[in-house]
């Protein structure tokens, strides 16, 4: 390999971090033309899953999907990796359905790899990196620890929760963005010397045991599904699609992605003993003397905070699930914490079924810098700094999930101003990642952000299985899929309108469609040629035709969503002196300057009254009669 | 908004005093320049002269500036007191024109405070009843309204829906953390609680209507028992042409009064007999059709005559359902009447003579208690909804019981959070929306001007 480190040959994008950001930042960009180069402090710890061994679950699992109907990879390597499958959520309707898998940890980290390796026009290289090469207030590569420089005529800033990251058990601080890692000091001061504004977060991840000191008989096994819900688009896609890495190479098509053997997870709870021992403990926690000066997730509380803030309750729920098919180590999901090594093992063993739990990793928190996302254009170029790009958990986010979307969003936009083509924006009207990143660059973050569906105003619209639906009109710009796959997309859509069609219109008895009896919930039996359709196909049409009505207004409400995304707010446009404008608002609208209308109706604490007020001002809508 | 407004905030014709409100950019170049004061000090009273452009002395006026951000619109606004010749008022305002005010529209001053955040939208309505009350009642009313109770009561419920929203969300979006069904229980009684409480506000909405428009009473009975001689009375004048011939009053008669809480339209009417002229036949048509109308009937009866019979079975169709009185008029005379037979002997009864003061103000204090018997003391009313906010108050209702259902059937919970978001939106409306011009136009076209 020939890295290029001359100012005059630069790589088309350079991407820093090889997490779930990376990965898909960098394959978007190669894919879509780019030449391309990936820089991590760690060959071994590609697409390392630091926390839980899963993706997917609530709101995220349908981000995986979304990522697959753009043509990222992180659906697939999940497939290809997965021991359980799990669909939540399926006592409601199929909008806030959502699939879940554990995985194998080194499988998928080793496949992502090598869908690295085998990838054209992207070169991969071990080194730190320590700073920006910026001219003129643009990113023009980057300096390393080797002392090269390397030049990119755009970068893409994936460093997860690497910056200036300081790590917490108990009393024991150590630098590092995880365990047995090491920490970037550099980039944090260069973001700051070009005005970059950064905040600090914390997170935490929870011990991991030997299966083997598990005592089965006191947990209660948690099976997966019976007929699993995959993460990629199968129907619509080649075998060459599927398969890329895997006829390339050493990973033969072995793995049957048909039908995998899944292995239980296994559930728990915490005791009475178990708070006791905490509480007690607590003045050794960092996150309890303050040592901590980071905000931690609210929805993802270490124990500690569950204890304190919760109480004993009748016990927190602890899942135990397998990192992998290779190893016996196990995740004990619930119990992440920042207490001492001693303590942490003392209350495990309070624990049924853990009562000789043999920790073969320490829990630990993490406080690390984040960027503020409302630095960022919807492209998720930086507003500071031209041709530089920031994705994934740098930006405030949690989640492997929420990061790849980030890293695919950055990867093809990266590429498309370096082959200048138009920027691709993902609407939050199209799907979550849509949501994501304009919720990130619209309003910001206050603490480590996760998606939920509540989130998205439109979700009724968003069901996991039309995600290849509302994605498609995007690779019209952004050439990600195969010819093929578009077509096959294409053809799909057109089916399933004749279908809603077919049923909302042909009686079934004298004044019933079919229709009539889906949305009065009567059982009967559909057309033949219905019931030999794929199960997608089935249940996309039954679900626009049952809950026509419903998804009838969302449609409607993005349709006046849509108009005000398109009252363009002039760049000029100046809010003080505005009456009725109240002074917070004019702060707010300031320091983000949305290009909107319904960018700004976003912002939090611009209320709607304010919004009205713009949208009288800016179309001049004084009051005559 | 940048234009400044002017408009005559009192009646325009002859009285003692007229006041000129004006309010923009201008008003402060206005103090300057026709009143010679360039920069007076804010809410104080300056006697001075107003000036015309042509430097000719229109008036001695006096003048009171209210600063920016302070005054009823929010910009800075004078107020001109002087005197009140229509001739000279004219005068003046054709001179403000000239200096580049535009004169307002109707409602123009309080759109301004609405649009500019000084009111919200059940306040500018409280203000525009507060210049149209028909009762001290209404008056009250809409006093609470200006300090915000309907406001805050709209508020309250829909900080109440949100939290049944939050809870539905967390069902959704953690469904790990094993949230029961009890929970979901909890959410639906919630939201039943909420749908009531939109239901009384609504009927309350509907009972209160009473204090807004004039409520008719009227005054029926055979010819000559005394039905003008008591209709003027009531008023206070001689309205009615009273004579001792029956027949005399042809066509109906009316006027409108203020009873305490409630005004009164009240009617005399032709006396009720078989017809024996056309014009009569006329006016007992007409008759009939006021009761139909009605919120009161009286049945005036001649209390020294023998009981009038062969007219009563007419009257007494009429008036079923109807909230009425019977008068038994010329208590001075001696009874001759005999009730016994007679279809108006439940009701209630009343003895009066049109010569006994006493009698006539005891009888307009038993129609007032008759008009208000279904509401209650004034002190139950603490805010007011009139027929728009009802009317919201409703789609809002309409929204919850919808999500109540896709909540009962318990299996796509997420589809009741759009009707909550639309209930919490239509709530909204009541107070606070800037983007319905249609709905504002009208609202504000029913002001007076200078208002
Ligand atoms: N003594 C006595 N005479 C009364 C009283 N009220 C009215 N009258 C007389 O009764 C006569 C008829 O009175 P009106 O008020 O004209 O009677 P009315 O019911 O309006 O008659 P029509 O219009 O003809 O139907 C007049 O001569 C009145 O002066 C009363 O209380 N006592
Ligand atoms: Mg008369």
């Amino acid at each position: 390999m020939n890295i290029r480190n001359s100012k005059k040959n630069p790589y088309d994008v350079v991407v820093c971090g090889a997490g779930h950001a990376g990965c898909e930042a960098a394959l978007a960009a190669a894919r879509t033309g780019a030449k391309t180069l990936i820089l991590t402090g760690n060959l071994d710890t590609i697409a390392q899953m630091s926390c839980n061994p899963a993706i997917g679950g609530q709101a995220k699992g349908q981000i995986v999907r979304e990522i697959d109907a753009l043509g990222g990879e992180m659906a697939l390597n999940t497939d290809f990796s997965a021991i359980q499958y799990k669909l939540l959520n399926t006592s409601k309707g199929p909008a806030v359905q959502a699939p879940r898998a554990q995985c194998d940890k080194k499988k998928y980290q080793l496949r992502m790899k090598h869908v690295l390796e085998q990838s054209s026009n992207l070169d991969i290289l071990q080194i730190l990196v320590t700073g920006l090469l910026v001219k003129k207030g643009e990113c023009i590569g980057v300096k390393t620890s080797l002392d090269v420089n390397i030049y990119g005529k755009a970068v893409i800033v994936t460093t997860g929760t690497f910056l200036r990251s300081l790590m917490h058990v108990g009393e024991n601080k150590s630098e590092g963005g995880r365990l047995g890692d090491h920490t970037a000091k550099g980039l944090s001061t260069d973001f700051q010397k070009y005005g970059i504004k950064l905040g600090r977060f914390k997170t935490g991840t929870p011990p991991r045991i030997l299966g083997s000191s598990i005592d089965f008989r006191k947990t209660q096994k948690q099976y997966g599904d019976e007929n699993p819900v995959k993460f990629a688009f199968y129907d619509t896609r080649t075998d060459e699609e599927m398969f890329h890495v895997e006829r390339k190479s050493m990973f033969h098509v072995e793995h049957n992605y048909e039908k995998i053997s899944q292995i239980p997870c296994e559930l728990t709870k915490t005791t009475t003993a178990t708070a006791n021992i905490i509480s007690n403990n607590l003045h050794k926690s960092p996150l309890y003397r303050g040592n901590i000066s980071g905000t931690g997730p609210r929805y993802c509380p270490s124990i500690e905070d569950k204890i304190v803030k919760f109480g004993e309750r009748d016990g927190h729920r602890i899942y135990l699930e397998p990192e992998g098919l290779g190893t016996d180590e196990w995740y004990i999901n619930g119990f992440s914490t920042s207490l001492p090594l001693d303590i942490q093992a003392s209350a495990l063993k309070t624990i049924p079924g853990l009562e000789n739990a043999q920790i073969i990793r320490p829990a630990y928190a993490v406080e690390y810098d984040y960027a503020c996302p409302t630095q960022l254009s919807l492209s998720l170029e930086s507003k500071k700094i031209a041709s530089l790009f920031f994705a994934g958990q740098i930006n405030g986010t949690s989640g492997y999930e929420e990061a790849a979307a980030q890293g695919l969003i950055a990867g093809i936009n990266a590429s498309h101003k370096v082959l200048n083509k138009p920027a691709v924006i993902i609407g939050r009207e199209i799907g979550y990642i849509g949501v994501l990143i304009d919720d990130l660059t619209s309003k910001g973050v206050t603490e480590p952000f996760r998606m939920f569906t509540s989130r998205a105003e439109f979700r009724l619209l968003f069901n996991h299985g039309s995600s290849e639906i509302r994605y498609l009109h995007v690779h019209d710009l952004a050439n990600l899929i195969s010819a093929h796959r578009k077509n096959k997309i294409t053809y799909k859509i057109e089916l399933i309108n004749k279908w809603i069609k077919l049923l909302n219109n042909s009686r079934i008895s004298l004044n019933k469609t079919y229709g009539d009896l889906l949305r009065s919930n009567q059982k009967f039996d559909y057309p033949s040629e219905f019931s030999s359709l794929s199960t997608g196909i089935k249940e996309e049409v039954i679900y626009r035709v049952q809950y026509e009505g419903y998804l009838k207004r969302e449609l409607q409400n993005i349709e006046k969503f849509k108009h005000s995304e398109k009252i363009i707010i002039p760049k000029e446009f100046s809010y003080d002196g505005i009456p009725g404008l109240r002074k917070e608002s004019i702060e707010k609208l300031n320091s983000i300057a949305p290009d909107t209308l319904g960018h700004a109706s976003r912002i939090p604490g611009v209320n709607p009254s304010d919004i009205e007020i713009l949208m009288i001002m800016i179309q001049k809508k004084s009051y005559h009669r | 908004m940048t234009d400044t407004i002017v408009a005559l905030a009192t009646p325009d014709s002859q009285s003692a005093l007229g006041v000129i409100r004006i309010s923009g950019k201008k008003a402060l170049e206005i103090s300057e320049k026709a009143c010679g004061n360039p920069a007076p000090p804010p809410r104080y009273v300056h006697l001075t002269k107003y000036k015309s452009a042509q430097n000719e002395t229109l008036d001695q006026i006096i003048m009171v500036y209210y600063e920016k951000g302070k005054s009823f619109t929010s910009e800075n606004c004078l107020e001109l007191t002087c005197h009140g010749n229509p001739v000279l008022i004219k005068e003046i305002l054709n001179d403000l024109l000239k200096r580049g005010c535009r004169l307002a529209n109707p409602g123009e001053f309080t759109y301004r405070a609405f649009t500019n955040g000084k009111i919200d939208l059940t306040q500018a309505e409280a203000i525009a009843d507060l210049i149209g009350a028909k009762s001290k009642q209404a008056l009250m009313l809409a006093n609470k309204n200006l300090d915000g109770n309907l406001t805050n009561k709209i508020r309250q419920i829909q900080s109440q829906i949100l939290v049944q929203q939050s809870n539905i969300e967390a069902f959704i979006d953690f469904p790990e953390d094993d949230l029961g069904d009890e929970k979901n229980r909890q959410v639906i009684t919630s939201l039943c609680d909420i749908s009531s409480e939109l239901t009384g506000l609504i009927e309350f909405g509907k009972k209160i209507n009473v204090f807004n428009r004039d409520l008719k009473v009227v005054l029926i009975g055979p010819p000559n028992v005394g039905k003008s001689s008591i209709f003027n009375r009531i008023i206070g004048m001689d309205r009615s042409i009273v004579n001792h011939e029956a027949g005399t009053t042809r066509d109906f008669i009316d006027y409108k009064i203020n009873l305490g809480m409630v005004t009164v339209r009240l009617y005399d009417t032709a006396g009720i007999r078989k017809a024996e002229q056309q014009i009569e036949e006329e006016g007992i048509k007409k008759t009939h059709l006021l009761i139909q109308d009605a919120d009161l009937v009286l049945i005036i009866l001649d209390r020294s005559l023998p009981y009038p019979s062969g007219v009563d079975l007419e009257i007494a169709l009429d008036i079923k359902n109807k909230k009425s009185i019977l008068v038994l008029n010329k208590s001075d005379l001696p009874k001759n009447i005999d009730m016994s037979e007679s279809n108006f002997r439940h009701l209630r009864t009343t003895v009066v003579s049109t010569n006994e003061k006493e009698s006539i103000s005891s009888l307009t204090g038993l129609i007032q208690n008759l008009l208000l018997e279904e509401y209650k003391t004034e002190n139950e009313f603490n805010l007011s909804v009139n027929l728009r906010q009802s009317s919201a108050l409703l789609k809002a209702q309409n929204a919850i019981q919808k999500s109540l259902e896709t909540l009962e059937v318990g299996n796509a919970n997420e589809f009741s959070v759009p009707d909550l978001k639309e209930a919490i939106s239509c709530l909204n409306s009541i107070v606070d929306t800037k983007d319905n011009e249609d709905m504002l136009d009208l609202l504000f076209s029913s002001f007076c001007i200078g208002k």
